[in-house]
């Protein structure tokens, strides 16, 4: 009976992969309803703040700073890419994946070179491979953990700043995934340097104070940081429902596993049982004929 | 006039009022409705909300940001 063995073993095996995929499961479900209020919570407070410079950037032609208009002259393109630091979340790191790779292929067209900051340690690799020569690749470690995200974001927007101010590169956008619910997300690219216009009908006149110059200065700056944050508190909220969703699907598939194996297993016990009580009858009845 | 003020994760307050004094980086200032739009950095001080439906206003303290008043709107987002 080492078929039987076989399948006790197979049995048992399903069974505790099945334990983890649904503690995995719940861990990612607790993640998920933090990670959602952060990310909702600071959502209306980053786009009013982005309304604000947008509108601005329609009524006032006469600016002269350019994080706020951005260069006429685009070589250099800097994407800083949110993807997750660990595995086991879906098709969350591929769906970024195949934006990134769309993006540099546009970008490459163009005849642009790419700097990528890489939040997340899990596409480091594969981005790396997709680079050409001049291009440069920066990873950003242990940016999700602890409660320092905010922190990293503004060290990080004013990274982006300096290289801007540096004229290393020359355009600064975010790629991201943006959650809007527990079922739905989606990969966005964001601008933020320069500052993309909205569309508004009030052309009034605005008055700035102390003066125009120093409050976009600040306004900017600390936007720039602001949206990092707010990408990024969106990217962590996608993974944990990616995370959570594909361990739903595992342990459902565990489940179905182990009822098929189970009735194998008992149809394969019950045939050896039949076969041994067929031996033994057949045994008596020959002892009783002889 | 509506007026919103906002801190990173929670909305202070969202709502008419009649008047509001706004601690500008230059000295304090006073909103009223129809008002020329203005964007000006906050210092520290406090923002006072003159509501229609209570006499005392509410006030918050800030330590800087930004204020932005346009069509009857005012928004505070506050560091």
């Amino acid at each position: 009976m080492a078929n039987l063995k076989e399948l006790r073993n197979k049995i048992g095996v399903v069974q505790s992969i099945r334990k983890v995929t649904s503690a995995m499961k719940l861990v990612a479900g607790v993640k998920l309803r933090k990670a959602e209020q952060k990310a909702f919570a600071s959502r209306e407070y980053s786009s009013e703040l982005e309304r604000i410079l947008s509108e601005l950037k329609n009524k006032c032609a006469d600016v002269n700073n350019e994080l706020f208009t951005g260069r006429e002259q685009i070589k250099t393109e800097l994407l800083i890419v949110f993807s997750s630091d660990r595995g086991l979340c879906g098709n969350f790191n591929y769906m970024i994946n195949k934006e990134v790779q769309r993006l540099l292929y546009d970008l490459h067209h163009e005849g642009k070179r790419v700097r990528l900051i890489c939040v997340g340690t899990k596409l480091f690799d594969i981005f790396k491979r997709m680079l050409n020569e001049e291009d440069e690749i920066i990873s950003v470690e242990n940016f999700y953990k602890g409660d320092n995200m905010f922190e990293n974001s503004r060290k990080l927007a004013s990274d982006a700043i300096k290289r801007f101010t540096d004229k290393t590169v020359d355009r600064v956008s975010v790629v991201y995934t943006a959650y809007y619910s527990a079922m739905k997300h989606k990969i966005e690219q964001r601008s933020l340097i320069p500052v993309v216009g909205k569309n508004c009908e009030d052309k009034t006149e605005t008055i700035f104070e102390p003066n125009m110059d120093e409050v976009l200065q600040n306004a900017l700056s600390y936007n720039i940081g602001i949206q990092i944050y707010q990408a990024a508190l969106d990217s962590v909220a996608s993974e944990q429902s990616s995370r959570m969703t594909s361990m739903d699907n595992a342990t459902r598939n565990a489940d179905e596993m182990l009822s098929g194996l189970s009735v194998k297993y008992n149809r394969m016990r019950q045939y050896g049982i039949t076969q041994e009580l067929v031996e033994v009858i057949s045994g008596a009845k020959a002892i009783e004929e002889g | 006039m509506k007026v919103k003020v906002l801190e990173l994760d929670k909305k202070l307050y969202d709502g008419e009022a009649l008047k509001v004094l706004v601690p500008a980086v230059e000295g304090e200032m006073c909103l009223l409705p129809n008002h020329i739009s203005i964007v000006t950095s906050l210092g520290a001080g406090r923002i006072c909300i003159f509501r229609p439906d209570s006499d005392r206003p509410i006030s918050i303290n800030v330590k800087g940001g930004i204020c932005s008043f346009s069509d009857n709107n005012a928004v505070f987002i506050l560091e």
